[in-house]
């Protein structure tokens, strides 16, 4: 082939290029989103953690559950860390209550913060407790015991299924999704968060569900 | 294409080391979008692309006969993987975009050349999100123009590159997304030394 001919071809390969049609990878809309939206008297709200930023999940120590929870801690945010495609969230969890955002016990174990101005009620399975702000676009914090700290939510876990660790990790995992801001439950008993997680992991209607969240505009940013 | 570059390297061997010439490279890179992702049905969608970043990279160039010019590089983009919807845009992770591709250049000595050109990308990033379960070698094609002029013993030009090439990572398939690919808009200046033209 000529030098000439080359040359054409690279003229070819130059307008090809510029005249490519070619799109982006194109990810279609994700069904089975359900309801996620806080019900409170003032009607619905949108609660999430801000786009983008680290939610610090933290272990009340104490307890024969203590390496159970935390070992369901970290698998449960690593399963919803997974299926966060854009960075809308990173859960971490971290070894000192006075640096965490939530606090995970067990339900026999004594909460490191003072909760007396919003109690959790009787755990079911677990329960994530938080309180709004009086304004309405916040939460309040949970000071420690011995002052500080910015724990806005607590997750409780019922002592038998905490000392479990298959059922520690369903009902964690479950939690998390409450702390991202899953405020409700899913109508499908399959999901992590239908009312009894029968799994640990997330499947595609909860991850529609916290990523449809996560693209919302939020009311309430913990 | 490759008939032209079995050629090439055919010549090349011929024109024997006197001839052959260095060139570094550095510029920005702007990219198209890597992704659109629809999210769910009233949320708000998300396009994710590489930042405009800062390109280095080096080729060698042999001469194959009168105007032609075998190329073989290879270069280095540092960007950060940015996230958009219609709340808010935010850099997500950093980004290292690694190119080596293999090309002919045609032109004449102190006039613009035309150049085109076959490889791989590959995308480098933390092992998360979009790039969880990591990126393979997409298959590249460049085609560009540019211009040098002699400056001494060396060699100062310009160049302008459009480069397409597919993006389907591991984590973008699993989440349904259909095949796309991306546009990278390079542009560079040149320096090199040696070679006889």
């Amino acid at each position: 082939m000529s030098a000439r001919a080359c040359a054409r071809v690279a003229g070819l390969l130059a307008c090809a290029l510029a005249l490519a049609g070619c799109d982006a990878p194109t990810v279609p809309a994700r069904t089975g989103a359900y309801p996620f939206a806080l019900q409170t008297v003032a009607g619905e709200v949108v609660m999430r953690w801000p786009a983008g930023g680290t939610v610090r999940v933290a272990v009340a120590p104490g307890g024969a559950a203590a390496s159970n929870l935390q070992a369901a801690v970290t698998a449960g945010a690593a399963q919803w860390n997974a299926v966060a495609l854009y960075g809308e969230y990173e859960l971490v969890r971290v070894s000192d209550v006075a640096d965490a955002d939530v606090v995970v016990a067990g339900s026999d174990v004594p909460l490191p913060v003072d909760v007396s101005a919003c109690p959790p009620s009787s755990p079911g399975f677990g329960l994530t407790t938080f309180c709004l702000s009086p304004d309405g676009r916040s939460l309040t914090t949970f000071p420690l015991a011995g002052g500080g700290g910015h724990i806005r939510m607590v997750v409780t876990v019922l002592a038998s299924f905490a000392t479990d660790g298959a059922a520690a990790r369903r009902v964690v995992a479950h939690e998390l999704g409450h702390v991202l801001g899953i405020a409700r439950h899913s109508p499908n008993p399959a999901d992590l968060m239908a009312a009894a997680a029968p799994t640990d992991r997330p499947g595609p209607a909860d991850v529609a569900t916290v990523l449809a969240l996560y693209h919302t505009p939020a009311t309430v940013v913990p | 294409m490759p008939l032209c570059l079995a050629a090439a390297a055919g010549l090349g061997a011929a024109g024997g080391a006197a001839a052959q010439r260095l060139e570094v490279r550095a510029g920005m890179v702007l990219s198209s979008a890597l992704a659109h992702d629809a999210i769910a049905q009233g949320s708000s969608p998300v396009t994710v692309r590489a930042r405009l970043a800062p390109l280095a990279g080096a080729a060698a160039l042999v001469p194959l006969r009168e105007r032609l010019l075998l190329e073989v590089g290879a270069a280095v983009a540092l960007s950060r993987l940015r996230a958009q919807d219609g709340l808010a845009s935010r850099d997500v992770q950093s980004l290292t975009v690694v190119q080596a591709l293999v090309g002919v250049r045609y032109g004449q000595a102190g006039r613009p050349y035309l150049r085109a050109a076959a490889g791989g990308v590959r995308y480098f990033s933390a092992d998360r999100g979009v790039f969880a379960g990591g990126a393979g070698v997409n298959p590249a094609l460049e085609a560009g123009a540019g211009w040098t002029r002699r400056a001494g013993a060396w060699r100062l030009g310009a160049e302008l590159a459009g480069q397409l090439h597919p993006f389907d990572p591991p984590a973008l398939e699993a989440a349904g997304a259909e095949k796309g690919g991306v546009r990278r808009l390079l542009l560079m200046a040149t320096l090199s030394r040696g070679g006889r033209t």
